[in-house]
């Protein structure tokens, strides 16, 4: 295979599978700080429904 | 970020919450399963573009087999294209209903038009040099899209440096209907120089009103890829936007917390 079409297509790939693998791997960060916020939410409202807080 | 203006935004951002269930495991799981099928068809569609590419369109007479990266450079033209249409498109929409909503599909759709136009200004110059012994010259069509990428990095820019307000996002929605101007300026560059006797550029032009120049199956193999191209732009706006979706919970029940404390 031509050099230049080579380097062409590995670059379209690497190009997209950066971007791919950043927005996964910004999906899984903020997936888990909203599944702790949601936790602490929950936590705060069963404080606040008996009383404690 | 201000207390104050992180809440005022988070109100603002709040996305409407269609039910208890909003990104929530069922809401999430429905959400992979669908994005699950469009990677599917997208790979299959990749695939057979791939084949077509490489196994079915015949080789260029002149250029040989470097001209194969044609394919996929045009194709993420379009693609660029049509990412910058939707940003133009989100903006208008966002500045004349003031729905957030609206807003985020154009941040979700001005990173994915960047990076294909980057695709296309790195495939560009590799296609050139071994056909016309240069990478770059500064010619109407090469100029003009390396401008466009330069305005929506900075759109980019602009939107990650700046604190969340509703603010921001006219701003930035003011800002992207502007730099869309370049968008016809970049499609239409090569046709208005192409008769002009004081500038001819090296950018080949096989489509043109008039004739497609190429064989047959190499325009069932621009087509295919072109298709493919679409459904890879569905599936990753759909993956960004969900970013955000998810982000911008974040900021609402952190303002609850904010306020509760």
């Amino acid at each position: 295979m031509n050099g230049y079409l080579f380097a062409g297509y590995s670059a379209i790939l690497v190009l997209i599978g950066v971007y791919l693998g950043y927005q996964h791997y910004r999906l899984g960060r903020l997936s888990r700080e909203l599944a702790h916020l949601r936790e602490e939410l929950g936590a705060d409202e069963g404080r606040e429904l008996s009383g404690e807080g | 970020m201000s207390v104050e203006v992180e809440s005022r935004m988070t109100q603002e951002a709040a996305p409407r919450v269609s039910g208890r269930d909003f990104l929530g495991a069922g809401e999430t799981r429905r959400f992979l399963r669908s994005q699950a099928v469009l990677g599917g068809l997208t790979a299959v569609a990749l695939i057979v573009a791939l084949y077509m590419v490489f196994l079915y369109a015949p080789p260029e007479r002149e250029m040989g087999e470097i001209q194969r990266l044609f394919y996929f450079h045009v194709a993420s033209g379009w693609l660029a294209m049509v990412a910058f249409l939707v940003v133009f498109a989100g903006s208008l929409m966002f500045l004349w209903r003031g729905r957030l909503k609206y807003d985020r599909w154009a941040e979700a759709s001005a990173g994915i038009g960047v990076l294909f136009t980057t695709i296309v200004l790195v495939t560009g110059p590799l296609w050139a040099r071994p056909i016309w012994n240069t990478w770059w010259t500064w010619e109407p069509r090469l100029t003009s899209s390396l401008v466009l990428w330069i305005m929506y990095a900075a759109y980019l820019l602009l939107r990650g440096n700046f604190p969340e307000s509703r603010k921001k996002y006219q701003i930035c929605s003011v800002y992207a209907i502007i730099a869309f101007l370049d968008v016809p300026l970049v499609f239409f560059s090569v046709r208005r120089m192409r008769d002009a006797e004081v500038y001819r550029g090296l950018h080949p032009v096989v489509i043109s009103a008039n004739k497609i120049d190429l064989e047959p199956e190499m325009i069932l193999t621009l087509i295919v890829s072109c298709l493919a191209f679409t459904l890879l732009y569905a599936l990753l706006w759909r993956f960004r936007l969900r970013v955000g979706m998810v982000r911008d919970e974040i900021w609402r029940i952190r303002r609850v917390l904010m306020e509760r404390e």
